[in-house]
């Protein structure tokens, strides 16, 4: 037991370290990521949104590697050989915590959970605006299709798919069908579960890195989803029109922040839609970039295992003592 | 206030109530529920919850009890929108929906000018071409 908050420290320092890195170095991969289609930019950014957990538990396994193996192979090493006042990152000898490492640790997951309460509320409001929706909506000829009060145009996953239409939206056909599929885009895709996930994995970065990937994410969802809506009407620039269209329908905001933020993911959706600045490479150069490049982060991993867990052991003399 | 949130039975029979006026428990059953294979048990009980939600309004005639709407059709239908535009607002804050254009993410007219500008000049290049 008392190897848990030490476990949860030393995951939560190396995201932390992640996080800190990629919200240093968030200019390169921001250009890198610029011109990489965007279905293909979801799963990256996903990646990067859960790479400080990942790195963190993968840590946490390697640096327990050599007590594991010692124990595993009977070796007269780690888990056998300690003794005396000094603690130890092992399984067998847990150090014992110290109320300084136990309120850290509480500390590490408090974001967590802040971020849990806070996704177990939207859902709960996701419920009731589901059951509100019911008590204005008015079914059409497709069954997933539902007339709505007012202008909005927006799909939901759950409790139950759907999406809906603004009775209010009165837009020339070409760019109704253009809504229509952009909605359906994200129905199929499934793009309100993984915008959760990407919700909850914001809580393990360093603060504001989480939100600028976040938003990253969201761009390019909707991207995808106007490539997608482009290709079922045959006119990117029809989807361009009923992005603005749509936009046109509302008046301004009365806080500044908020029209600051909206034009900027419009014109970035409207300019892909206009003229795609895509650059596909070969994709078998990619698959072998990306093998490449995991084995290579996962040998350099293996291979610290010894100074990590020395390391780890060290910070472990200095907390329990 | 918000109004209080409606199963599909009680949607159905409040509908029924305003399109019939004053009704009791068995005509709401004969033409509700049986249809729908419901006993008039269920049918009593979600008038009851209806009239508990004062949405109904009962006064009791002889032995059994007369409901008819406490709010009209088209009150009903205003709160009812006030109430999904405020959480349509909260939802999308929440990242629970996916709105074609971020009901946030609006534009003022000099931004939305040039948006437009952008994808006319698109369309002439394309059409030039």
């Amino acid at each position: 037991m008392d190897l848990v908050p030490l476990a949860v420290v030393v995951a939560a320092a190396v995201a932390l370290a992640v996080s800190a890195v990629l919200g240093a170095s968030s200019r390169i991969w921001r250009g890198r990521l610029e011109t990489v289609e965007p279905a293909r930019r979801v799963p990256w950014l996903l990646a990067l949104l859960a790479a400080p957990p990942v790195t963190g538990g993968l840590t946490l396994g390697v640096a327990l590697g050599p007590c594991v193996r010692a124990w595993a192979l009977g070796l007269p090493d780690d888990c056998f050989s300690h003794g005396g006042p000094t603690y130890f990152f092992c399984l067998l000898h847990p150090a014992h915590a110290s109320h300084t490492l136990w309120a850290l640790a509480a500390l590490c997951v408090l974001p967590l959970v802040v971020q849990g309460a806070r996704v177990s509320l939207g859902l709960a409001r996701l419920r009731r605006l589901a059951a509100r929706l019911r008590m204005v909506a008015s079914p059409t000829d497709d069954p997933e299709v539902w007339l709505v009060p007012g202008r909005a145009a927006f799909a939901m996953d759950w409790p139950r798919r759907g999406i809906y239409l603004g009775r209010d939206l009165r837009l020339r056909p070409a760019l109704h069908d253009a809504i229509l599929a952009h909605e359906r885009a994200h129905v199929r895709r499934g793009d309100l579960g993984l915008r959760l996930v990407a919700w909850m994995l914001t809580a393990l970065h360093a603060p504001g890195v989480g939100t600028r990937l976040e938003d990253a994410l969201d761009l390019a969802i909707e991207q995808a989803c106007d490539a997608e809506a482009s290709g079922a009407v045959g006119d990117p620039l029809v989807v361009a029109e009923a992005l603005l269209a749509v936009t046109r329908l509302d008046a301004p905001p009365p806080d500044k922040w908020l029209a600051a933020f909206g034009p900027h993911a419009l014109e970035a959706r409207v300019r892909a839609l206009c003229d795609p600045p895509w650059c596909d490479g070969d994709p078998r150069a990619r698959g072998r970039n990306a093998v490449a490049l995991a084995s290579l982060a996962f040998a350099v991993l293996v291979g610290l295992d010894r100074p990590l867990h020395d390391a780890v052991e060290a910070v472990v003399a200095l907390l329990a003592n | 206030m918000p109004l209080p949130l409606l199963g599909e039975l009680e949607l159905a029979v409040l509908r029924y109530v305003w399109a019939n006026g004053t009704v009791d428990a068995k005509a709401i059953h004969r033409d509700l529920g049986a249809p729908r294979e419901i006993t008039i048990n269920t049918v009593q009980s979600t008038v009851e919850r209806l009239h508990r939600k004062r949405l109904l309004i009962r006064e009791r005639v002889s032995h059994a009890y007369q409901y008819a709407p406490a709010l009209s059709r088209e009150e009903f239908r205003a709160r009812a929108v006030a109430d999904v535009a405020g959480e349509l607002r909260g939802a999308e804050g929440a990242r629970v929906i996916a709105a074609f254009v971020e009901l946030a993410a609006r534009a003022d007219g000099e931004n939305i000018d040039r948006i437009a500008s952008m994808i006319e000049l698109a369309r002439s290049r394309r059409e030039g071409r």
